[in-house]
């Protein structure tokens, strides 16, 4: 028996190697995440100025709500800070407790000094502040007064880190799943004999349970520094491209390491108890017969569960369709989720569906490595489906992280092209906040000008309708002037512009889903610096997201911003040089051409991508390990039976096409089904949102994506594959 | 491929060594063996574990290649091919059996018997592959996967495979090994049946003289030597000469 414990010996060195960069690699990335997503929770930043006054009153920083169950709070962050009056200065001043008080930024943030403990000053002074508008600030949070650019920051890493973090750990479930699985079938021969001398199947269970486990901890606990060098340089580039705030730092604490080895552990358990539940159930005698073939059939419980995803996949997709505003835009990605989910739960069914529909093809087209790709490929396909799920994540969820983004900036550019009806735009200069107050009066009286209209960009929170609840939904908003009709063809469906005047509100078709309102009806809302209003739908339109999701009139809302500037001024006809004339005296504006303008905001879409390609490239980094160390341990595997074929007279150049078809068809399934789970959430989320069906896939990228999926398959079989062909052929007859 | 020279032997090795590893760590495989086995013969190689059997039986059928010496497989010089002839060699002209894992486990016994006929692209000859599936007793069970089989069954799959090709020798290693005693005696008829009905040249490895006593003639191999020559007769006398070569 000793050749036994030799080759099982040596063949489990490869397998556990395998488990373990498996492993290794999860833990890293779900550290840094979890880096991420602590920073993003306890980011606060210190206060430093504000620290002066144990109270500090100023603009809101969010709005929230108890239900009437008083269990949920609604939340939502505010996009615009208010001003502090003169008026309520006065007030808080008269409060009970209150010594004295003094201007930290002078008209935006009120120090208040008084006795007592600081929460409780504050909640005197609060009393006298409009709700929802200003804020009495104490500890900490007067951080968050000081420096409002950290709410964006911390909210940004929070939305990064989850959405990147559930990636993560679902190719790391897959991932680790599809190794276990390797490790176990080849263990096969060694659990036959220790079956075959008593060991009851609990106990082999246990054992393998065990190793795994122990496996998972070492890699966890060695993953963690990695992933902490991958979270200090994801934080690096971002605060480079302006995504965070520089003052907000990164917290690296405790938390996310354990969380991280916990994940991986949790992980690694589940895996290796499917696993080992199969392998405990191996039949002594057949496994100790000739080179194992896989147990063809799939678990009822699989099935099961892949037909649940799909359904859950399908579900999101219609919720998020009637969701509206902003959510559903997550509506795409959690969909392909669900749908990949349920593809790798049925894998090897659906490798077998491939091999079935493409064998003939591959057969004729290479008649002896075809032939011998297809037998392997038949009797392999759970192998071969290990090694597909991980391409197949990457090509999914690559594809609608990034095509999302280019979809909606598509939509968005034309619906933006064919509704900017104004000739000439006059916009802020760089580093300047607005538009001067003047400028548009001037404009006004020019020759040839027939229409002015003032544009400020914000955005409203407002109460809408989710799965029969109230929840609050952030919405970009664009306030017009009067001449908005000759400025821009919003594509009206119901309702009239004219009327938006005073407290009234124009909503896109996504917007009105939203709210469940049509024209007539009124809507709660808060602008954006919190103040909570009530506005009646005037108007219905199309082009929501070239325009924003609710039209509502400049002077009501401007007042509600923080620079309380007009950000861009539509000019219908006109002489450029006139405009010129009149920017002359504002060195702060500068005058561009309608077309010029909608390219120069259709760059600005482009380079909003650089996240998600961040994001993206340090999956493929972990998804491109995954794959490869599948494909080399199965590759490995396969030794003998690459050296019986070259004994029987394989040419290493007919065995090496074998490999080549095989690995060809793993990426190629990946890549099909990828491609068709991405179509499925672009195309409807494209229509939900924009009306258009069309997905603005860039050709450029996805063959890249594609070319990635094949090279890193290619590679991952061909590599090891061509060491086993150089090896000797004795190794047929070894035992 | 087959030649009429009825005096050129089928397979002849001269002065053969195989040295593995290097230095202190050298194992001497094989000192040098002069053997020729001639057309229609059937030898069996026996001597004790580490004798060299394997590996005289690889490098005779140029799965390895000698340190030093010559083997020629009809008149062909193995040494002189590039591992492309080799491949072809192998196809063409060699059939092996193993004592396990002989098949792909990815083909049925149909697919694993035509094989070496697909890698060289060659149509299988219906009669001749019939008369192989009939031989071995397989008709019944050509659709099979290996693992459907039982062992004795196996080997009889490697046995038609090794054959479909018409090869000059057929090589084997323990091929009844893995079998118990009446399995093993179903298998060693079966070849002995190929060397007499088809005139096949066979080369088996084996330490068991029941088995070698199918044999025409035995060669007994001690510390990578041939010691002894001797027709293969009755099991029991192998059986002494084999404890005498084991004790000289
Ligand atoms: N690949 C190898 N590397 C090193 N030593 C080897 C190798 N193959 C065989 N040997 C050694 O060569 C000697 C002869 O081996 P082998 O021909 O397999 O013997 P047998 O088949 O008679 O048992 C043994 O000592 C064995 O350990
Ligand atoms: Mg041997």
């Amino acid at each position: 028996m000793i050749w036994l414990a030799l080759a099982t010996l040596r063949d489990r060195k490869v397998g556990f190697v395998g488990a373990f960069v498996a492993l290794f690699f999860a833990c890293a990335v779900v550290t840094a995440c979890g880096i991420l997503m602590e920073t993003g929770i306890r980011g606060h930043a210190q206060p430093d100025r504000y620290a002066a006054a144990p109270v500090v009153v100023a603009g809101a920083n969010e709005v929230s709500r108890t239900d009437t169950t008083g269990e949920d709070t609604l939340w939502a962050p505010l996009p615009e800070r208010a001003s502090v009056p003169d008026d309520v200065a006065a007030l808080v001043a008269e409060v009970d407790g209150v010594t004295r008080t003094e201007w930290l930024d002078p008209g935006m943030a009120l120090g208040v000094h008084g006795p007592g403990h600081p929460d409780d000053l504050a909640a005197r002074v609060a009393d006298v502040l409009p709700a929802d508008v200003l804020t009495a600030y104490t500890g900490r949070g007067r951080g968050a007064a000081e420096f409002p650019d950290q709410a964006e920051s911390q909210e940004f890493m929070l939305a990064l880190s989850g959405s990147f973090g559930g990636i993560a750990v679902m190719i790391a479930i897959f991932v680790v799943a599809g190794t276990f699985g390797l490790l176990i079938q080849q263990r096969r021969r060694e659990i036959a004999v220790l079956r075959a001398i008593g060991a009851t199947s609990s106990q082999v269970r246990s054992m393998i349970l065990r190793e795994i486990q122990l496996v998972a901890v070492v890699a966890g606990v060695l993953g963690v520094l990695p992933g902490v060098v991958v979270a200090r340089w994801l934080h690096r580039e971002f605060v480079a491209r302006g995504a965070i705030d520089p003052s907000f730092e990164l917290a690296i604490g405790p938390l996310p390491a354990l969380i991280a080895v916990a994940t991986g552990l949790a992980v690694a358990s589940l895996a290796g108890w499917t696993a080992s539940r199969r392998a405990s159930r191996i039949n002594a005698v057949s496994a100790l017969g000739e080179a194992a073939v896989e147990r063809t059939g799939l678990g009822k419980g699989r099935v099961i569960a892949s037909i649940a995803f799909l359904g859950l996949g399908v579900m999101i997709l219609i919720l998020a369709s009637a969701a509206g505003g902003e959510d559903a835009a997550a509506g795409p990605l959690g969909a392909v989720l669900m749908i990949v989910v349920a593809v790798a739960l049925i894998g090897p069914a659906v490798m077998r569906l491939v091999v079935r529909a493409v064998g003939n093809l591959l057969i004729r087209l290479a008649p002896t490595s075809g032939y011998l790709a297809v037998a392997s490929l038949t009797s392999g396909t759970r192998r071969f489906a290990s090694a597909m799920a991980p391409l197949l994540v990457l090509v999914a969820l690559a594809g609608v992280t990034i095509f999302f983004h280019t979809t909606m900036a598509d939509n968005a550019d034309r619906q933006a092209r064919s509704g900017l009806l104004a000739d000439h735009v006059l916009v802020a200069a760089p580093e300047e906040p607005g538009v001067p107050d003047g400028v548009s009066a001037q404009v006004r009286d020019l020759p040839g000008v027939t229409a002015v209209t003032e544009v400020v960009h914000t955005g409203i929170t407002g109460y809408t309708r989710e799965l029969g609840e109230t929840v609050l939904t952030s919405m970009v908003a664009q306030g017009v002037s009067g001449d908005a009709v000759q400025a821009m063809d919003l594509d009206l469906r119901a309702g009239s512009l004219d009327e938006l005047t005073g407290p009234t509100v124009a909503l896109s078709t996504l917007a009105a889903s939203a709210f469940r309102a049509d024209v007539g009806d009124t809507v709660e809302v808060h602008l954006g610096d919190g103040t909570p209003m009530e506005l009646d739908v005037v108007a219905i339109y199309g082009r929501g997201l070239g325009f924003g999701l609710v039209t509502v009139p400049d002077d009501l809302v401007r007042p509600h911003t923080t620079s309380q500037l007009t950000d861009q001024v539509l000019v219908n006809g006109g002489d450029p040089a006139d405009l010129d004339g009149v920017l002359a005296d504002y060195p702060e504006v500068v005058a561009v051409s309608g077309d010029g303008y909608l390219d120069t905001l259709g760059e600005l879409r482009e380079d909003e991508a650089w996240i998600n390609y961040l994001v993206i490239g340090v999956l493929l980094v972990y998804v491109a390990v995954s794959v490869v160390n599948t494909l080399v341990i199965s590759t490995g595997e396969r030794a003998r039976e690459l050296a019986l074929l070259r004994v029987v007279g394989g040419s290493r150049r007919q065995l090496f096409g074998m490999l080549r078809l095989e690995a060809l068809v793993v990426a190629g399934t990946a890549v099909v089904i990828g491609t068709i789970a991405m179509l499925a959430a672009l195309i409807p989320g494209g229509i939900i949102l924009a009306e258009n069906p069309i997905p603005g896939i860039r050709p450029l990228i996805y063959a890249g994506l594609v070319a990635v999926a094949a090279l890193l398959s290619l590679g991952a079989v061909l590599v090891p594959g061509r060491l086993l062909l150089a090896r000797q052929l004795t190794v047929a007859s070894e035992r | 491929m087959s030649d009429n020279d009825t005096h050129t032997s089928a397979v002849r090795l001269d002065g053969v060594t195989k040295v593995y590893g290097e230095g202190s760590a050298a194992v001497h495989a094989l000192r040098g063996v002069n053997v020729a086995m001639a057309k229609g013969s059937f030898t069996a190689l026996m001597g004790p574990s580490g004798s060299g059997k394997s590996t005289l039986l690889h490098c005779a059928a140029g799965l390895d290649t000698p340190t030093s010496g010559r083997v020629l497989l009809g008149r062909t010089d193995l040494s002189s091919l590039n591992e492309k002839r080799l491949t072809e060699l192998r196809r063409e002209r060699a059939g092996f059996v193993f004592q396990a894992f002989n098949l792909i486990p990815a083909l049925d016994v149909l697919g694993n018997v035509t094989l070496p006929l697909r890698l060289a692209g060659k149509r299988p000859d219906r009669t001749w592959l019939s008369e192989i599936i009939d031989r071995v007793g397989l008709r019944e069970r050509v659709h099979h996967r290996p693992s459907q089989l039982s062992g004795g069954q196996q080997q009889r799959v490697a046995i038609a495979r090794a054959l479909v090709a018409r090869p000059d020798v057929l090589f084997a290693d323990e091929p009844t090994g893995a079998l118990d005693s009446r399995t093993a005696a179903d298998v060693m008829r079966l070849i002995r049946e190929v060397v007499d009905d088809v005139g096949q040249t066979v080369i088996m490895v084996t330490h068991d003289p029941v088995v070698a006593s199918y044999a025409d003639t035995v060669l007994i191999l001690a510390d990578g030597r041939v010691v002894e020559r001797m027709p293969a007769g009755d099991a029991e006398a192998i059986a002494r000469r084999m404890i005498s070569a084991e004790v000289a």
